[in-house]
């Protein structure tokens, strides 16, 4: 397969469990090397880019994560700094005015002297996204960012996403299974199954209700949103003839 | 939900604060304890320079101590270094196998190479050090194995445990081997190398322990905050831009130095490196840029003391200091396992 991205995208990789989301957004962050092929950043083999370097230019918030030592959440959004500091990892003020203005963009200032492990998921993945974006990075990549939380969590956590997007330009890549996010946020989806891909375009003409059925074996129906947008609810209840 | 015991509170102290009561108790302890010992000494005499009082003062009491802050220092540290490593308060070079790993390559060493170990004082130290990191080798590569191919889960507490038990176990029977089949004779001196202690710890072993045991602490430091992350897992540190292979791999030559560099003097004192990062950590926090110094000063001063009762006790006998730190230690240990078993239910 081969996929490219330009800055100041918004694209959703869709597609059913296993089909190699978050593998790639692993991939794409340095977590994983790739066993064939290449990933480019700017010309630039991400295999030859040093680990600093990579991190500020590509920020990743997984899924949630398990600290072995208790971390308040202003360290954990001070540890996005890592890669700006100097060999001894001091915080000048400018970090820490950067940190403060993250956990604030974030919504989680109030957040910022209490532990990680004493906040719900919500405020953890807000406080994951402030970490993310301390590293001041050009490309944010999500993966799966809002699997474990409820609906106003979800909708406060991408209204700062979209956020970012808009206003400071960042390109945004994320791993998802949740059609309707796609829906609601990408520009473009880039729908996987069995390690392929099988449509990439802007939302609108990947997620039809036919190819849907295909990948999903679900039948899901439109309905429009405005603004171009729209949202994908059951063509039936469960139990009902088709 | 909220487990107020995953939350210590750091103290009302604040970090340079803290540091200066940590530095206060250690230099206390350096002090006072050469004062105390089985043999009563005449303090005028002593302090003349010359006679036995002085003997046992300078030649026997204040080597002995300062192998003490010594060795109390290098374990704890490595205690720490093992932590952040493994992601897992439980890990220390007792329980990982690293101390026994390295007594067996001192004692592979006295046994195998007596002539060069005699001349050359690196012998000792350097079969200790690969002893040592032989098993932290097999114990991580085990503990990896049975996490299987995800990235992002911390390595499995129980399989790092038990192998690191097991592997302490079955080096101290080679040890005990080695030593029947070589020369039974001296078979009584093989305690140490079991249930470690400082009896025989003398001047000419605190130059060989104490430099590689200070480079190490002093790359550890400078690694402090790329294990700062490490301690969040390998995937988060990785994406907030650690060089992981490289910290890995001298995070781990660096414990195995501070490990195997006194541990071939001293044989195997276990629980150092667990109880004494605790504390540290619940006065200093997190940084190991402060983590690290402050274990240092504080094992130091525990196991001064520690060896300071061990030998004062049952004078004129001497409790192996190893039995005196494994009987807090063992309790601490089953008090931190069952934490963390609880933390995993709620």
């Amino acid at each position: 397969m081969s996929l490219s991205f330009e800055p100041g995208d918004f694209t959703a990789f869709l597609g059913p469990n296993g089909a190699g989301k978050s593998t790639l957004l692993k991939l794409f962050a340095g977590l994983l090397s790739p066993t064939a092929g290449r990933i480019l950043l700017e010309g630039k083999d991400l295999s030859e880019v040093s680990p600093k370097e990579r991190a500020r230019f590509l920020a990743y918030v997984p899924q949630g994560l398990h600290y072995a030592f208790p971390l308040t959440a202003r360290d954990c959004v001070a540890q996005g700094r890592y890669a700006h500091l100097d060999w001894f990892g001091r915080l000048s003020r400018t970090d820490r005015t950067l940190c403060d203005q993250a956990l604030e963009l974030c919504d989680a200032a109030s957040l910022a002297d209490r532990w990680l492990e004493e906040l719900s998921g919500g405020e953890r993945q807000r406080v994951l996204l402030a970490s993310a974006l301390a590293q001041d990075p050009r490309v944010l990549l999500l993966d799966e960012p809002t699997l474990s939380l409820d609906p106003g969590h979800q909708d406060q956590f991408f209204r700062v996403v979209r956020h970012l997007h808009r206003k400071r330009g960042l390109t945004v890549l994320m791993a998802t299974h949740e059609l309707n996010l796609a829906a609601t946020y990408a520009d473009r989806v880039v729908l996987l199954s069995e390690g392929k891909i099988q449509a990439d375009d802007e939302p609108d003409s990947v997620l039809t209700a036919g190819r849907i059925h295909r990948t999903f074996g679900v039948r899901l129906r439109r309905v429009r949103m405005g603004k171009g947008r729209f949202q994908l609810i059951p063509a039936a209840f469960p139990g009902d003839k088709p | 939900m909220i487990n107020p015991m995953t939350v210590p509170e750091r103290r009302g102290l604040s970090r340079p604060a803290a540091m200066g009561w940590i530095i206060l108790v250690f230099l206390a302890a350096a002090l006072a304890c050469p004062f105390w010992g089985p043999t009563s000494v005449n303090w005028t005499a002593a302090f003349s320079g010359t006679g036995s009082d002085a003997q046992v003062f300078l030649d026997i009491r204040v080597p002995r101590v300062a192998m003490a802050l010594l060795t109390g220092a290098s374990l704890s540290v490595a205690g720490v270094a093992f932590q952040a490593l493994l992601g897992n308060p439980l890990a220390d070079p007792f329980t990982l196998g690293v101390a026994g790993g390295s007594s067996l390559g001192a004692v592979a060493a006295l046994l195998l190479l007596p002539s060069l170990s005699a001349q050359f004082t690196g012998t000792v130290p350097l079969a200790a050090f690969l002893g040592g990191l032989a098993s932290v080798a097999l114990v991580y590569g085990l503990a990896r194995a049975a996490r299987g191919p995800e990235t992002g889960a911390p390595l499995s507490p129980a399989a790092l445990l038990l192998a690191g038990i097991t592997v302490n176990y079955f080096f101290n029977a080679l040890i005990l081997l080695a030593f029947y089949a070589v020369d039974f004779s001296r078979s009584t001196s093989l305690m140490r190398w079991i249930l470690g202690g400082l009896d025989v710890a003398d001047r000419s072993a605190l130059a060989p322990a104490f430099w590689p045991s200070a480079a190490a602490f002093l790359a550890l430091w400078l690694l402090s905050p790329a294990l700062n992350l490490l301690s969040g897992g390998e995937e988060i540190a990785r994406s907030k831009g650690v060089n992981l292979r490289a910290t890995i791999l001298w995070t781990f030559l660096a414990a195995s130095v501070l490990t195997s560099s006194v541990t071939a003097f001293t044989g195997p004192i276990g629980f150092i490196g667990l109880m004494v990062p605790h504390a540290a950590r619940k006065f200093l926090g997190h940084d190991h840029r402060w983590l690290l110094p402050g274990s240092a000063l504080l094992g130091g001063a525990f196991l001064a003391l520690a060896d300071t009762a061990a030998r004062t006790w049952f004078a004129p006998a001497e409790l192996p200091v190893a039995a005196l730190t494994a009987l807090l230690g063992g309790p601490f240990f089953l008090f931190l396992l069952f934490r963390q078993f609880q933390n995993k239910v709620s």
